[in-house]
């Protein structure tokens, strides 16, 4: 009987676990055999919600409610089995009020009771807000749209109050609010809008109110256009960058280039750095950039100014002091002619144009003869006496094909003219009267070929011929024809030279008068692919005077053609001209060095000359007198450029970079130029009369006391300060004219 | 990103390298570079070119004009606005003023004039022409300043010329509303 009692108590036990299992599954497992009896399933935060769960066949033992959305908000019922829950502070819309309760039958002895629970549907009564946009710039509308939630809800009042105030229009039945994004919204940011209604059944007599968060778009970065002018430059040269805002509202106020020290735009928003002068050809520099700005693009951070930064590339190539420059005369009076002579120095390379100038001179564009390419260009009638500049610029190209340009400027000394003398010009064109450029039919082909033409002597008198010999420089181009003469006379036909040039040998007219005249030539060409056109060309011939002598030419080669302070190079003269020979002469640093005698080395006169250890980096220039013989004595003089290099690092460089160490530099030079005036002149008269054994002087040469010509009243600072630009590019902005037609009402 | 809307370079190029691109092509080759290289003279062909195109660079740099100064030219002349900006100074609250379709013209001679060696040798001469049809303006005006355009859309009928030759004739409709910048506004009104 003990065991049989022990198995009931088990069997009981597992019964009432199996019946309190059963008794917490879900309601729905079990249908309920009652629900509770709720009053409203709409309402306003706040309300009352009352429930009754009282059942006339049933024994409620205990109920409560809570709501699905905030279960912290819970209620029990009392004592009748109601119980009452406040509508809580939940977003307007759809909810759940959940209920739960324990309950048995009427008699039942069990404390316990079933249990069963369900849901509620609810609506929260109220008013949403939504705008139109989740992202925004500065200065951009946002709508906000109020929509009443539940049934019979109006709306009475809306708007919102932050960070603007923007109220709905009463007037119409649109709850809307429109607000503008303040301007000093950071972008990135978010910015809350805060909004109110009211509302109820009459519209009123319930407030909501809540944040929408409008993010406020990044502002697109502002945009730069920063460029060099070259993407090649040689060692010593400068190199200019110009920056430019490309984004409206977004101005530059401030910018540098950093290469060794930083070098700070000017008004311009240019901002110019030397490459050091030892920069080894084939470096590619990087050179880096920066900018601040100011903005009026709303919203765009201000304190402290926004920044940019890049760098600019940059290969160097070492072509400026391949290319020999010398000038004759060394120094001239107003009016006067003064002739440059160009020569590659490097194997392959051939110069391709060039051309000279003074400023306010138009400046010659140079020629070929077979010994030389050279530009006549003249001191300017009114140029006062002293420095100024003498430019110069020439187009090269490689055997490959590259093209190389090369430009500069020498310090170029005006004598003073004693009161009345009239210039001394070249015969025939007067200064400012240039040789009118002869304009070729324009061609189909927008890159024509180039073509080289080669004048020989390069002076002849009326009824004399003259060679002509033009070639292509482009490859695989042939000539296919030609004629070559004075303008205003049948030219002759070319024929065939060999290597590609054509020869014609028109005659100077003997109606010609001294000086310049135009000597056109013509050509027809056609390509390896076949295409033919036809180009042509204007060569400023000088026809000189009969029984006129011009000053002999000389080629004066500085070897090598760049040094530093301390080395030597080796200047050595030859004449270009027949029947020309030297007899002396010497040359000496421009930078107030003595001047070195000439030796006769069998193959050319050689003077040894030191360039000074405080010779300044950058273009010199080698002074050169010298003596010779044709049917009678007579001297010339003249410069040709040395490059100059460093002896220090950059930091060296860097005192004499930028504008400062230019001025230093032309200072120095004119120094040099003054000192040689001053005491070179009497040397050279000495020297003149030792070599040449005569008192006769040339008839252009007129030895005279110089007064002070004011150099150190001349004001440098107009030449110097600032590269001047060969070609300057000026905008000019006109005058606009805006008119308004408005159409009658 | 640039708003690319706001010149009158870009009512007829997409991009300033566009307008310098298309500038200096004209220059260079187009019928009005005859004259212009004439007076260049004995300058080396390469060498023209070269300045050619670097004044196409420059011509199109001086086309990079605001076109909201050109209606800030034109509305302080408009009587509606002008009407309505002397009210505002009375009364605190912006009025939102709707103005009838009305039409501006523009014309600007700008150019670029080259030097060689301080002589001033020739000068690329560039004419502008817009004309803007504004429709459907809603102007705010507010202590007699147009501070903001509520909508509004400008038609652009330009036409460019270059050395006296035509260059380029574009239309372009823009949407004034992000077109415009208008900063603290056009005073139309003097202050009282």
């Amino acid at each position: 009987m003990p065991i049989l009692a022990a198995r009931t108590t088990i069997a009981r036990r597992a019964l009432c676990a199996l019946a309190m299992v059963i008794a917490l599954l879900p309601a729905h497992a079990d249908p309920a055999p009652f629900k509770p009896l709720v009053r409203i399933t709409a309402g306003w935060p706040g309300d009352q919600v009352n429930v009754y769960f009282a059942n006339s066949q049933y024994n409620v033992v205990d109920c409560r409610l809570y709501w699905a959305a905030a279960e912290d908000k819970k209620a029990d019922c009392d004592g009748k089995h109601h119980a009452v829950i406040d509508v809580p502070d939940l977003p307007p819309g759809p909810t759940g009020l959940r209920w739960e309760m324990e309950y048995g039958p009427p008699a039942s002895p069990s404390p316990d009771g079933e249990h069963m629970g369900d849901e509620i549907p609810f609506t929260v009564n109220g008013v949403r807000a939504a705008a139109d946009h989740v992202e925004a710039e500065p200065g951009d509308l946002v709508t906000v749209t109020f929509t009443p939630v539940g049934t019979g809800v109006g709306i009475g009042d809306c708007g919102i109050d932050e960070p603007v105030k923007a109220a709905c229009p009463t007037e119409t039945d649109v709850s809307q609010a429109q607000i503008t994004v303040p301007g000093n919204a950071l972008p990135g940011s978010s910015v809350a809008l805060h909004w109110y209604a009211e509302s109820g059944p009459r519209g009123f007599g319930h407030s909501t109110g809540g944040n929408i968060g409008v993010k406020i778009r990044p502002l697109p970065p502002a945009e730069f256009d920063v460029r060099g002018q070259a993407d090649t430059l040689g060692p010593g040269q400068p190199f200019i960058a110009t920056f430019r805002s490309l984004t409206p509202g977004v101005t530059i106020t401030g910018c540098g280039l950093t290469l060794g020290d930083r070098s700070a735009c000017g008004s311009s928003d240019v901002a110019v750095v030397m490459i050091p002068p030892d920069t080894p050809s084939g470096t590619r520099l990087t050179i880096p950039w920066d900018l601040t700005y100011s903005s009026t693009r709303p919203g765009e951070p201000t304190d402290p100014a926004p920044t940019a930064t890049g760098e600019l590339r940059l290969l160097v190539e070492a072509q400026t002091s391949e290319l020999a420059v010398t000038v004759q005369p060394a120094e001239a009076y107003p009016g006067d002619e003064v002739v440059l002579s160009f020569a590659a120095l490097r194997p392959g390379v051939s110069i391709v144009e060039c051309l000279a100038f003074f400023p306010n001179d138009p400046g010659g564009i140079c020629q070929k003869s077979p010994r030389r390419w050279f530009a006549r260009t003249h001191v300017p009638p009114n140029a006062p006496p002293g420095p100024t500049l003498l430019r110069w610029g020439a187009a090269s190209i490689t055997a490959g094909g590259r093209p190389i340009a090369d430009s500069g400027a020498f310090v170029f000394t005006v004598r003073a003219r004693a009161g009345g003398d009239a210039p001394v010009g070249p015969p025939g064109n007067p200064p400012g009267d240039p040789v009118r450029q002869f304009t070729p039919p324009r061609d189909a082909d927008p890159r024509p070929p180039t073509f080289v033409a080669t004048s020989d002597p390069e002076t002849a008198a009326p009824g004399t011929a003259v060679t002509v010999s033009v070639a292509p420089l482009t490859p695989g181009v042939t000539i296919t024809g030609c004629t070559a003469g004075f303008r205003g006379v049948a030219g002759p036909g070319c024929s065939g030279a060999g290597g590609g040039a054509w020869t014609a040998r028109p005659l100077v007219p003997t109606s010609a008068g001294p000086g310049d005249q135009p000597l056109d030539w013509h050509v027809t060409w056609s390509d390896t692919t076949g295409h033919a056109g036809r180009e042509a060309g204007t060569i400023a011939y000088r026809v000189s005077e009969p029984g006129t002598r011009l000053q002999p030419a000389f080629r004066v080669q500085v070897t090598p053609p760049k040094a530093k302070p301390g080395e030597h190079v080796a200047v050595t003269q030859s004449a270009l001209d027949d029947g020309v020979t030297i007899t002396g002469c010497e040359a000496g640093f421009s930078v107030g060095a003595s001047m070195a005698s000439c030796r006769d080395t069998g193959q050319g006169w050689v003077a040894d000359v030191t360039v000074p250890e405080k010779a300044p980096a950058g273009t010199g220039a080698v002074l050169w007198n010298v003596a010779y013989d044709r049917a009678g004595p007579g001297t010339a003089d003249g410069f040709t450029r040395l490059e100059v290099m460093p002896t220090a690092g950059p930091s060296f460089w860097g005192k004499l970079a930028g504008f400062g160490g230019r001025i230093t530099l032309g200072a120095v030079a004119l120094v040099g130029f003054v000192a040689y005036r001053a005491v070179g002149s009497r040397v050279r008269e000495r020297w003149k009369q030792r070599r040449a054994r005569s008192a006769e002087l040339p008839d252009d040469v007129d030895v005279r006391p110089l007064p002070d010509a004011g150099l150190f009243r001349t004001d440098l600072g107009a030449p110097t300060r600032e590269p001047h630009p060969v070609i300057r590019l000026s905008p000019i902005g006109g005058s606009p004219r805006a008119t308004l037609r408005e159409e009658p009402p | 990103m640039t708003d690319e809307s706001t010149t009158v370079r870009s009512i007829f190029f997409d991009s300033p390298a566009d307008a310098a691109t298309a500038l200096g092509a004209a220059l260079r080759s187009g019928a009005a570079a005859d004259e212009v290289r004439g007076r260049l003279g004995r300058m080396p062909g390469a060498a023209k070119d070269a300045v050619l195109g670097e004044a196409g660079k420059v011509a199109a740099g001086v086309l990079e004009m605001d076109v909201t100064d050109i209606f800030r030219s034109a509305w302080t002349k408009h009587a509606a606005l002008c009407a309505a900006a002397e009210a505002s100074l009375d009364d605190p609250a912006e009025q939102v003023v709707p103005l009838a379709t009305h039409s501006v013209t523009f014309e600007q001679d700008p150019g670029v004039e080259i030097q060689v060696a301080n002589l001033a040798v020739a000068t690329v001469a560039v004419h502008v022409q817009l004309d803007i049809a504004v429709r459907g303006l809603l102007a705010v005006v507010e202590a007699g300043r147009l501070t903001r355009v509520r909508i509004g859309a400008a038609d652009f009928s330009g036409a460019l010329e270059v050395a006296g030759q035509p260059l380029l004739e574009r239309q372009k409709s823009v949407e004034l509303r992000h077109a415009l910048r208008l900063g603290n506004g056009i005073r139309l009104a003097p202050r009282a």
